[in-house]
């Protein structure tokens, strides 16, 4: 099914923005990888949508120790950054989903996708966002706090301080399209502070605070790898078992922090 | 919208957000793609877009507005198959074929970009391609023959099992 949805194509972030936040509220096409097949299967009903294919909102930029990404940089480009966000991006999808993907749309969709919002939470990265209030900076959990995607709303980009170290582990599966069950992101920060989130472990990305304070305090990785389950919340669903998600979490956790060399 | 398919200009009607696989199979009635998953899981819908291979289910019309698509009937004809055409026929690359032109575009692209026959970069290459006969080993040495330039011979394949039914085919045996 097909509707006749009217389509602006925005040349600049500012026409994007708005194009977005005027009523009534436009559909964001950024790589059209979650909404093109739901438009063409009905899941959806588009009025009106806004492609960011020139708005020239891609790109990524270093400067003074911090990295940039425009929201419509695809995730091939973000796959050569350094870990935890280059395996991150380059473990999603194949070559092709990759080339067309954005790390916008990826960090606005729902749970099972959005896997680059644990190595953001991870890194402290900081959201930059438009609705019709104005614009907006905060974290991936004020981002969520604020409503996160919804109509009206671009996401702008998203900056992170370039991280002493990072590591990345994901529960692998044989085929490149089977959606990632659990992945655990670890940070080594400028000032040598470890930071580690997940996702998998429970209903959207979480910090792992415990895993963290453990080490802080001195700890060790097994330590660090039990203390975990305390911030976990696993459920149930088609990828994986709470109890599965439960018994793995620790296991990637210990495995994340060796590859991060603590 | 102004698109070149198979270096012929069209202009199309279709809705911006109507996917590009729809367009070429029901405007332009171009079926090469198929519509396997419509859902980027498949590889079977795979054409070249401006020369990199582009799931043509999650392209939105929109997004190819001027640009140059190519699918598999692009690539050769059967007076004049391209090299991973003729490489598909002579390594038996194909058993239901559903999958081939995904994958033929898909290696078109792989070698187009200097890809060599190393297994682990054309696996790589053709990762979110399924092969529902589960053929890949056949696909995989059609891929490094095509990307290694290897002489060809369309009139036999180098498979003992093709060569088997032909020359049952040949000699009316059971």
């Amino acid at each position: 099914m097909t509707s006749t949805a009217a389509v602006s194509m925005p040349s600049s972030e500012a026409e994007a923005v708005a194009a977005v936040t005027e009523q009534p509220y436009a559909t964001v096409l950024a790589g059209g990888t979650l909404l093109v097949p739901q438009h063409t299967l009905g899941e959806v009903a588009v009025e009106r949508a806004v492609w960011l294919g020139r708005a020239e909102m891609d790109g990524i930029s270093r400067s003074n120790g911090r990295m940039t990404v425009g929201a419509a940089t695809p995730l091939a480009a973000c796959a050569r950054l350094d870990a935890p966000v280059g395996p991150c991006a380059a473990d999603i999808g194949d070559n092709e989903v990759r080339a067309q993907a954005t790390i916008g749309g990826n960090i606005c969709s729902p749970v099972p996708y959005g896997d680059l919002r644990g190595p953001l939470l991870a890194l402290g990265a900081v959201l930059r966002w438009a609705d019709p209030d104005g614009t907006h900076t905060g974290g991936i959990a004020d981002f969520a706090a604020s409503g996160g995607a919804r109509p009206g709303m671009l996401l702008l980009d998203v900056a992170f301080a370039v991280p002493e170290a990072g590591s990345f582990v994901a529960l692998r599966r044989h085929h490149t399209q089977s959606l990632t069950a659990m992945s655990v992101s670890a940070v080594r920060g400028p000032g040598g502070a470890v930071t580690i989130a997940a996702t998998g472990a429970a209903p959207d990305a979480c910090r792992l605070h415990a895993a963290e304070a453990v080490l802080a305090g001195g700890g060790s990785i097994a330590d660090a790898a039990a203390a975990s389950a305390s911030d976990a919340d696993p459920y149930d669903d088609a990828l994986a078992s709470a109890s599965y998600r439960s018994r793995v979490l620790p296991v990637y956790v210990g495995r994340a922090l060796e590859q991060l060399g603590e | 919208m102004e698109l070149t398919v198979n270096s012929v200009a069209r202009t199309v009607q279709s809705p911006p957000l109507t996917s590009l696989l729809t367009v070429l199979r029901e405007e332009l009635d171009i079926t090469s793609p198929k519509a396997g998953c419509e859902s980027g899981g498949c590889g079977a819908c795979t054409v070249l877009v401006d020369g990199q291979p582009r799931r043509s289910c999650l392209t939105a019309l929109c997004a190819v507005d001027g640009s140059e698509v190519v699918t598999v009937e692009g690539l050769g004809s059967p007076e004049d198959l391209s090299r991973v055409q003729q490489a598909f026929i002579h390594h038996y690359a194909a058993q239901c074929g559903f999958c081939s032109d995904g994958m033929v575009v898909a290696a078109t692209a792989y070698i187009n970009a200097g890809g060599s026959d190393d297994t682990g970069a054309i696996r790589e290459a053709l990762a979110g391609h399924f092969c529902r006969c589960t053929g890949y080993v056949k696909i995989l040495e059609a891929v490094a023959a095509a990307a290694r330039g290897d002489e060809l011979d369309t009139d036999s394949t180098a498979s003992s099992a093709n060569n088997t039914y032909v020359t049952i085919s040949a000699g009316g045996q059971p």
